[in-house]
């Protein structure tokens, strides 16, 4: 694309003329903060839905509501993360450090799941 | 410190999206730093409140089905609710906010601020209506502690009235305690609760500490947005340049992701959960 297509389609958006012209940070387009918001709306109704919905008839996992329940927080963690927070258009930089503190709490995770899949070992020596 | 003192040698030094500081070869590297920088905070933040999850997820596994009872008897779904609602709401006006600040439309952008500290009012005003609850309850952990079963619980005169165990029922607990091998004794006042109650005093210690930190959060996220609004309208060019309310926009938006975590692990709490009953 030339220089002066950029421009012309710039100035047909009107606001990201600004911000073209002299650095590359982008604005988001308003419909996108619009639809995330719906989407964490209708999310956290799902959220909701599940608590008072036995889940666990239909799929006979043990503690499928909290699986759903989780899930559907992590997805709204995720549009948070990468919409609002702006994630998703960052540089590398900003990928590696947003996912290290994710991947921190998913190492913590795993060590406290290798305790609760051990036979004989509490992970609260003193059960009060 | 002026702004020129910072951005001085640089062309477009008016423009305060364009400067940049002399440490910095461009502006793209001033803003990416920045980012980086906030995030690095926010790993922190991550491995705080990890540690809060994690010590939640480990007693909740120990006591689910008693944890469900706590939460269905003494924390509202909906008063949650009310609050997520809120605090999704501010976060999109914080997006808006940011948005605003990068299009240097700053009318819009204290406008949307001042709609996103409403949002922080809010989550507040809900947040005192459950703590008082709980406080009229005697469910705020310590000596006064006092839990009981069903919906609401006994008023304070009540819970007081409670007559203590015996001494010997609480000699045979501590002899219980030593049979199992416990290393850890409660302090004496404690002997008058069964075992429930010492459940239930975990399970409220560990819903005032992650609702009262994430509290303290949200209150801190109010002062900072005082402090940048009181710095717009004395007219600081620093709060001109949009990296400052990006990156205190990054801060909110992780408030609201702790919350997202917290509403359904305390208040949505299902009573067939038996995930981690092993």
């Amino acid at each position: 694309m030339s220089e002066h297509t950029e421009q012309v389609e710039n100035d047909a958006l009107g606001e990201y003329h600004e911000t073209h012209e002299h650095h590359e940070h982008h604005v988001a387009p308003a419909w996108q903060f619009w639809g995330t918001y719906c989407f964490l709306l209708v999310m956290l109704f799902a959220t909701v839905g599940a608590a008072f919905f036995d889940v666990h008839k239909y799929i006979p996992i043990p503690g499928m509501n909290i699986i759903v329940m989780l899930f559907i927080a992590i997805l709204k963690a995720t549009a948070v993360v990468l919409i609002f927070m702006e994630v998703r258009k960052g540089t590398r930089l900003v990928w590696l450090w947003a996912g290290a503190g994710f991947f921190w709490f998913l190492m913590m995770l795993g060590i406290l799941f290798d305790y609760f899949t051990r036979t004989g070992v509490s992970v609260v020596k003193y059960p009060l | 410190m002026s702004v020129e003192a910072i951005h001085g040698e640089h062309p477009h030094s008016d423009d305060p999206h364009q400067t940049f500081a002399h440490h910095f070869m461009e502006r793209k590297q001033q803003d990416e730093s920045y980012l980086v920088g906030m995030w690095a905070f926010l790993v922190t933040e991550i491995m705080f409140f990890g540690a809060l999850f994690i010590a939640y997820m480990v007693y909740r596994s120990i006591w689910p089905g008693e944890f469900a009872e706590f939460s269905r008897a003494h924390l509202s779904t909906f008063l949650g609710f009310v609050n997520t609602l809120i605090l999704l709401s501010s976060s999109l006006t914080m997006a808006f906010c940011v948005r605003n600040a990068q299009l240097k439309k700053y009318d819009r952008m204290v406008l949307c601020m001042i709609l996103t500290f409403l949002c922080g009012c809010g989550f507040l005003g809900v947040k005192t209506i459950e703590y008082t609850r709980k406080y009229n309850d005697n469910l705020i952990p310590g000596p006064l502690f006092h839990y009981t079963a069903g919906e609401g619980a006994e008023p304070a005169a009540e819970a007081k009235a409670t007559p203590a165990k015996p001494e010997s029922a609480v000699a045979e607990t501590k002899a219980e305690a030593k049979h199992e091998g416990r290393i850890f004794q409660m302090p004496e006042y404690k002997g008058q609760m069964d075992k429930k109650e010492r459940h239930a005093e975990i399970f409220f210690s560990l819903y005032f500490i992650m609702t009262g930190v994430h509290g303290i959060h949200v209150v801190i996220g109010m002062i900072v947005m005082a402090i940048i609004l009181l710095m717009y309208w004395l007219g600081s060019p620093l709060v001109k340049d949009f990296m400052p309310v990006e990156m205190f926009g990054l801060y909110w938006h992780f408030v609201d992701i702790v919350w997202i975590f917290l509403y359904p692990a305390l208040y949505l709490i299902n009573p067939d959960l038996k995930l981690f009953h092993f």
